[in-house]
């Protein structure tokens, strides 16, 4: 009843006062922040526990101001926006992916934010990448995803205890088992001493290994497509697939649930994953680099997750969103958020953590800095490209093309989108 | 969602509604539906002041559609029964066009012409519907079942621009029976259970059509099977209803297993007519039709409730409703248990020295001529007695309707004595 009550009040009080407040009154103070916000977030579960924490936090500190978050399947978060926003409604905010802001943007949904509100040195570049469209900037991120290594410590422990044992593995250079692989031949090596490694197998998934081969999606000026490596790492896919412990998979959940139930000892997850992980094998549960080699680190892609601003949203709301998002993003609610969800990677690169305190989240990082990060105006460009990846890839892993001509096609693929006009 | 998120659930909405009216967008297309509407609903009533003026003897109404009409006053009427809806369709169309020149949203407008295209079927077939079915029947599925299904669409449509039905139908307001009782239960137990009820009343009622007009069935066997399909359908309605909303079957047997002492010390006349009524829809000692007397009146069996009958006192046309209990615990007199003939004597006292055989003949002859009186079986006089002054007679005759006894006794015994004045027959 309470909570009803605040409410109703909240309404009498925003009715009575919106409409001139929005239009007329002049600009308040950023500390005299006033009034209500709606966004809208894909989290779930413990992160979506972590997200209310931190605007319960931002009201606290902010008593005139009243947040109300609202849970949006991911799936449905951009056409769910465009549709309610046709309408008049909608978020004032939303949290999604990046990637989505071409769209949103052609759908002429989102505010192109005002650059000098916003400390933009509060965000990694690889971030803001993902946000700016043709010069401008189209969200505030929030925190980013990739992939790396999770492992099973247990299983790992399991094997050190056994070489210790015996004391003659270590002759017979069974050392490398002992710790994660960092290497592409050391994660053959545990296949092939029985420790089981898991790989979804996708275009996208599978993309950390072009560089260990060379192959980068940029060139030295970070502007043309650069591809070559991505056939060696076929071929090397396709000979690990044939080793009786490597297993390539489609499908994520079954991956994703073989790991939980300690039957991979080695598996290239999504950092999406790792809450799920840590929270059923618990201490058993590690993360480490992606292996690749000392002068070509394992390179896989960096999502980023942003707040985007709804045209929809009033001047107040505006300036209270850039405020939010702000509080969001610094480094004292983003070490918070990498506490309590160990699998946020913060996007503010005032964030220092330490590797004993919160050794997941330190490996994220690290890995966080050899990631490809797709700049948004090349994403339109990129994405057939992803998706004509995909193809060659199912084609050279069932051995329809050979892994030199899968790489030959893609590369006159990007030629050609990028040569285009 | 437990109770506390519920709270703040719909607390969030509030809030929520009201950053959305607080927008210029939300502020413009709501006041362009009004303004549309209102705008449509005055031309339309503009045209109706000048269409009556123009054309005073054409109906306008639907409630007077006529079966016979011409096709110029089905028009007409049409005009005016659509009109509403299709201005308010053309000037929202219009001014839709206009805001989206001014790149401002439209999805509000959108919505509100997708309503209103609803809304021209539903008028459409409403109109399809009085012009060819009798206008009782039709004001009944109108009223009853199609105003309620159009106001619960249009309900949803708007409810689901800006909120999560299914969220919405989570909410829990209250705790019953250990389960949580959410919106979406209330909602069930309440349109639900008034949709079953609706259905099962049209089914019963197309069912007893079927029986009588169709196959040829007494009235009676078939009010008392409808009545029974009635009960033994909603019953069904309320236990799976009951089951879907999800109250426990042994919290709920738990809690009416205390009350069934109260209900058997407190309700008990009302569960024994509950009873009652129940054995004697099966046993069919008693049907709606049957002639009966209760406590010495004759009276119609008019209607047969699980609780209680009711019957029509012939003699004033007065109605009674008798709980069914009685009918187990008095003698109740029938005159249609197993046919409906019923005979009636009228006794004639003629002066001793008569003519037997002409009294006899007249007497016979006045039975005949009536013609609720039956033939088969046929009229008989008897002589039941005989003194010094007077000779007694005995008309008996039967009637197919017991309704009809008083009347014809009455009709007789006039014609008995006109007659007997004529043939100089002398009463007693």
């Amino acid at each position: 009843m309470k909570i009803l009550a605040k409410a109703l009040l909240s309404i009498v009080l925003s009715l009575t006062a919106c409409s001139t407040v929005v239009w007329h009154q002049p600009p308040r103070a950023p500390q005299q922040a006033q009034g209500q916000l709606l966004i809208w977030h894909p989290f779930e579960n413990i992160n979506a526990r972590i997200f209310k924490d931190a605007l319960t936090e931002y009201e606290r500190a902010h008593a005139d101001v009243h947040i109300v978050s609202e849970y949006i399947p991911e799936a449905d978060l951009s056409t769910r926006f465009i549709r309610q926003f046709q309408a008049g409604l909608g978020p004032d905010l939303m949290i999604d992916f990046a990637s989505e802001i071409p769209a949103l943007i052609r759908a002429e949904t989102l505010q192109a934010l005002d650059q000098t509100a916003i400390s933009l040195s509060s965000y990694t570049p690889q971030a803001l990448t993902q946000v700016r469209y043709h010069g401008d900037l189209y969200g505030i991120p929030l925190n980013s995803q990739l992939r790396v290594l999770c492992y099973n410590q247990a299983i790992v422990e399991q094997s050190n205890t056994a070489v210790k044992a015996t004391n003659a593995g270590a002759a017979h250079g069974e050392s490398s088992l002992t710790a994660p692989p960092t290497t592409l031949e050391e994660l053959i090596q545990n296949a092939r001493a029985g420790y089981s490694v898991g790989m979804v197998s996708t275009f996208i998934d599978t993309f950390w290994g072009i560089q260990i081969f060379g192959g980068q999606l940029y060139d030295v000026n970070h502007r043309l497509p650069f591809l070559k490596g991505w056939g060696e790492w076929l071929t090397w896919l396709r000979q690990a697939a044939n080793e009786p412990n490597i297993v390539l998979g489609q499908q994520r959940f079954v991956l994703h649930d073989a790991f939980t139930q300690g039957k991979l000892a080695y598996y290239v997850c999504d950092s999406t994953e790792v809450a799920d992980f840590k929270q059923a094998l618990k201490d058993n549960f590690a993360v480490a680099r992606l292996p690749g080699e000392p002068d070509h680190p394992a390179g896989p892609l960096l999502f980023t997750r942003a707040l985007m601003l709804s045209r929809n949203a009033s001047p107040t709301q505006t300036r209270l969103a850039y405020q939010l998002a702000q509080f969001l993003t610094n480094p004292e609610q983003q070490i918070k958020s990498a506490v309590q969800s160990q699998d946020f990677l913060p996007v503010n690169p005032d964030v220092v953590i330490n590797h004993h305190v919160l050794p997941i989240e330190a490996v994220l990082l690290e890995q966080a800095k050899t990631s490809v990060s797709i700049s948004l105006d090349d994403l339109d460009k990129i994405e057939p490209i992803l998706d004509q990846g995909e193809i060659l890839f199912r084609q050279t892993i069932i051995g329809d093309i050979t892994p030199t001509e899968a790489n030959a096609q893609l590369i006159q693929a990007l030629d050609r989108a990028f040569d285009s006009p | 969602m437990s109770i506390k998120d519920s709270f703040q659930f719909i607390a969030d909405s509030l809030v929520k509604h009201a950053i959305f009216f607080q927008r210029f967008h939300v502020q413009m297309q709501l006041f362009a539906i009004v303004g549309t509407i209102g705008l449509a609903w005055l031309g339309a009533r503009w045209f109706r002041s000048w269409f009556s003026k123009r054309f005073p003897d054409v109906p306008k109404r639907i409630h007077r559609l006529e079966q016979n009409l011409s096709w110029w006053h089905y028009g007409s009427i049409a005009i005016h029964y659509l009109l509403i809806p299709i201005l308010s369709l053309i000037f929202l169309a219009f001014v839709s066009q206009l805001l989206l020149l001014q790149h401002w949203r439209i999805g509000l407008l959108n919505t509100a012409i997708e309503v209103l295209w609803v809304y021209l079927g539903y008028r459409f077939l409403l109109f399809s519907l009085y012009s060819l079915f009798p206008k009782d029947i039709v004001r009944q599925y109108h009223l009853r079942l199609l105003v309620p299904i159009f106001v619960l669409y249009t309900l949803g449509k708007v409810l689901s621009l800006s909120t999560n039905l299914v969220q919405l139908a989570q909410v829990v307001p209250v705790s019953l029976f250990g389960s949580p009782f959410t919106l979406g239960h209330l909602f069930v137990l309440t349109f639900g259970l008034y949709f079953w009820v609706v259905i099962v009343i049209f089914l019963e009622s197309l069912f007893v059509k079927i029986l009588t007009a169709g196959i040829h069935l007494e009235t009676g066997p078939a009010q008392a099977t409808s009545i029974l399909l009635r009960y033994g359908l909603l019953g069904m309605g309320i236990v799976l209803i009951l089951g879907y909303v999800g109250i426990k079957g042994t919290a709920f047997a738990a809690i009416t297993g205390g009350l069934s002492v109260g209900i058997g010390f407190g309700l008990q006349q009302v569960v024994s007519n509950f009873i009652s009524g129940i054995l004697l829809l099966f046993e069919g000692a008693l049907r709606p039709g049957d002639i009966i007397s209760v406590e010495g009146e004759i009276s119609e069996v008019k209607r047969m409730g699980i609780r209680a009958t009711t019957v029509r006192v012939l003699r004033d046309n007065s109605e009674k409703i008798i709980p069914n209990q009685m009918f187990f615990t008095k003698e109740v007199t029938t005159y249609t248990g197993s046919d409906r003939l019923t005979a009636r004597t009228i006794q004639v006292k003629a002066k001793s020295g008569s003519d037997l055989k002409l009294v006899t003949d007249l007497l016979l002859q006045i039975a005949a001529q009536y013609p609720k009186v039956l033939s088969d079986p046929t009229p008989i006089v008897s002589l039941v007695g005989f003194s010094d002054s007077s000779l007694t007679f005995e008309l008996k005759f039967w009637l197919a309707d017991p309704r009809y006894d008083s009347q014809v006794t009455s009709d007789i015994s006039f014609e008995i004595y006109r007659t007997f004045a004529a043939n100089q027959i002398q009463v007693s």
